[in-house]
């Protein structure tokens, strides 16, 4: 099977495991479980952070500690599991935006969008109908996740939480500060208008296996889309795929979308392997929210020039840093759809296929 | 994908095409077989000297579409070793439907079968057989045939009175291994009613039914195929949708097991498994089952070849040699835009054990 070169590049997401994090929001409406990974302990230092989690509690997610800023960019995207349903989400949500502290309420898949240093929360989770619950991810373009917290209502005990252990030489996985001019929110401080409607998308599936592509839209996909190429059977068509414009001109495109069908990603003469210009992390999550740790279906991807093999059959983010080759991607099998959030760190999705 | 260590046991069965050649009277001799309007309109013949790396085997795969006799008068014919002739469907979705019905002679009495469902026909060495006819053809694509003999390459002798005509300066140019009988060997005797005398060579393809519908049909078949499934494997979504087991008991003791079956789902074929190792020799064939396009599989599927696991992609219809003790697959099937067959003979009557990593 494969030699191993490249089995570095493959990250289990329970590296990412921090054992009793759900006590720390329980009663919160933030995640039940989660997975956080970040490019300086786990992804090679690709400067990206992202999480995965599994969510179905109501309320607030980081009580008293919001509005937060971060000196990245980054998406927060809410999305449903249901694999039939790519626009329901099942649960209605509250986000409050800006220095304005606007509030916004959706209840369809979205992704809100805060530029580096951009208000934003708190999040609301107001209600949950799915009996399954809904999942969210983040994805921030920083190796080293930052975060200053500028609500009021921030306990010592919640500081003291956040600060590294002193002495251990551990880095905390949030490197957390405190804002000196605090923020209060209530129905007094917050704003109820429209002037960050554009920083929250819905995500309605639009990807080429959905739909035929506009010339100029073709134009995102390099050569994903040219020289006969098409989606195989093992590419879901509800995906939803945000580019750069799509996202507030930030450096990101992102692809999430439920896979359930075995088969080819995609199809097209010769090997099938590309590269970009640009880091990308391929994450493959499953949907079972009773177990974050099981995917729930066996893939098997190639990387490098070499097309080493690596079969992924556990949650696992895989690293392709710019100019690898990687590809062809075939699902083997599936006995529960699982999900894919590709993060590439260009506004475009620049494709070159070297064989 | 560098690296062809294996290559050469990956043949596409387009090297196996047999030509036409004219023969007196406006007759087409097409390889081994003088036309009749009832002969393949198609045929593929891979032999082992040739094209399958020495294998002790011989097949051809031919789409019947014609009513008639086969073979023009020069039935009966003989082989000097083991064969079977395997009569199938191409209703990719009912394994058990020929869309024909045959009359096949067997012996030297000249016994006439009939049938009209997928059926494998063991022929002892030297067994007589012949004329076949097609009777009825109920199915739009026609049928298959496909023919499995345990020689390296295919030899035929020809018994029919159409045979003892056949000009002495045409003879030469006949295909190799082909030979007439004298006028004193030809046999004269006309088709009789079956006595059941052969019955026995008939196998209904049906009764080794393993797998229906992705599923296996019993237990009892489950059980059987126990020995490729066991390290915790099973099934996977790419395995066929319908899947016939012969083996050599049910071949008149034929030194061979035969696998049938037709796919339409990607995916992996055998879950749990990366890779098998059979204690016999053994081809895969990978057939299209368009009539119209027969150089077309409609599928695409992966396969590894050797402990280096060495890929090799099928999108066209081809045949893989796995000597014994090579490992080679578990398959996974990329594509499929049209269902394609599947093809397994193994060189020995019993299924033996297999290893796998």
């Amino acid at each position: 099977m494969a030699t191993g070169k490249y089995e570095h590049l493959f990250k289990p997401l329970k590296i990412a495991e921090m054992p009793g994090i759900a006590q720390v929001f329980k009663n919160t409406g933030n995640a039940d479980d989660n997975r956080w990974l970040n490019g300086r302990d786990h992804l090679e230092g690709v400067e990206v952070n992202f999480s995965w989690g599994f969510y179905t509690g109501l309320g607030d997610w980081h009580p008293g500690m919001d509005p937060h800023v971060h000196p990245y960019p980054e998406c927060l995207v809410f999305v449903g599991l249901d694999s039939d349903r790519p626009e329901y989400l099942g649960a209605k949500i509250q986000y409050c935006l800006g220095n304005e502290l606007e509030i916004h309420t959706f209840d369809k898949p979205s992704v809100v969008i805060a530029p580096a240093g951009f208000l934003h929360c708190p999040s609301v989770t107001l209600d949950v109908t799915s009996p399954i619950g809904y999942s969210f991810f983040i994805i921030s373009l920083g190796a080293d996740p930052t975060t200053r917290w500028l609500g009021d209502g921030i306990s010592e005990e919640q500081i003291e939480r956040m600060q590294p252990e002193p002495g251990s030489g551990i880095k905390p996985p949030m490197n957390s500060s405190f804002g000196k001019k605090r923020i209060h929110i209530s129905e007094e401080t917050v704003t109820h208008g429209h002037v960050n409607d554009h920083y929250i998308k819905p995500l309605v599936p639009n990807t080429i296996a959905a739909r035929r592509l506009r010339k100029q839209e073709k134009a995102q996909y390099g050569e994903m889309v040219q020289k006969g190429r098409k989606p195989g059977p093992g590419m879901t068509e509800n995906a939803v795929w945000m580019f750069g414009k799509d996202l507030e001109g930030i450096n990101l495109n992102f692809c999430w979308g439920i896979h359930k069908r075995p088969g080819l990603w995609m199809r097209g003469p010769g090997g099938g392997a590309h590269i970009h210009p640009h880091d990308e992390v391929l994450v493959f999550a499953g949907t079972d929210p009773s177990d974050i740790d099981y995917l729930g279906a066996e893939i098997q991807m190639d990387m490098g020039r070499e097309h080493e093999r690596h079969i992924i059959n556990k949650p696992t983010a895989v690293v392709c840093p710019a100019g690898l080759p990687h590809n062809p991607i075939v699902t083997r099998w599936v006995d529960k759809p699982f999900g894919v959030l590709m993060i590439s760190l260009g506004a475009n999705h620049e494709t070159t296929y070297v064989d | 994908m560098e690296g062809r260590k294996y290559e050469r046991f990956v043949k596409p069965l387009s090297i196996g095409e047999t030509e036409r050649r004219s023969t007196r009277k406006g007759r087409k001799m097409r390889g081994t077989l003088p036309g009749g309007p009832g002969e393949a309109i198609r045929k593929i013949r891979m032999n082992g000297r040739d094209h399958l790396e020495g294998l002790n085997l011989n097949f051809s795969w031919g789409i019947h579409g014609g009513l008639g006799e086969w073979h023009a008068g020069f039935d009966p014919h003989a082989h000097p070793y083991p064969s079977c002739l395997m009569f199938v469907g191409l209703d990719t979705a009912n394994v058990n439907y020929l869309g024909a019905a045959i009359n096949l002679c067997l012996g030297s009495e000249q016994e006439t079968y009939s049938f009209n469902e997928p059926t494998a026909i063991a022929l002892p060495s030297g067994l007589a057989h012949g004329p076949v006819v097609t009777e009825r053809i109920y199915s739009p694509k026609g049928f298959g045939v496909l023919t499995i003999e345990l020689n390296s390459v295919s030899e035929i002798a020809w018994f029919g009175e159409s045979a003892a005509g056949f000009p002495s300066e045409s003879r030469k140019s006949v295909p190799e291994g082909v030979s007439f009988a004298s006028a004193e060997e030809i046999l004269k005797n006309k088709p009789v009613p079956p006595t059941g005398k052969y019955a026995h060579l008939m196998k209904s393809l049906k009764e080794g039914l393993l797998i229906e519908r992705g599923g296996f049909v019993s237990d009892l078949a489950a059980r059987a195929d126990e020995h490729s499934l066991k390290g915790g494997g099973k099934l996977g979504p790419g395995s066929p949708d319908h899947l016939i087991w012969i083996k050599g008991k049910e071949l008149g003791g034929m030194d061979a097991n035969i696998l049938w079956g037709f796919c339409s789902r990607p995916g992996i074929w055998r879950r749990g498994a990366e890779s098998q190792t059979r204690l016999f020799d053994e081809v895969l064939v990978y057939i299209g089952t368009d009539p119209n396009h027969m150089d077309s599989l409609g599928a695409e599927i992966e396969i590894d070849m050797g402990i280096e696991h060495e890929r090799y992609l099928i999108n066209k219809p081809s045949a893989v040699v796995c000597p014994a003790g090579t490992p080679h697959p578990t398959q996974v099937t990329r594509w499929v835009d049209k269902p394609f067959a599947f093809l397994a003979v193994g060189l020995s009557g019993e299924y033996k054990p297999e290893s796998f990593d």
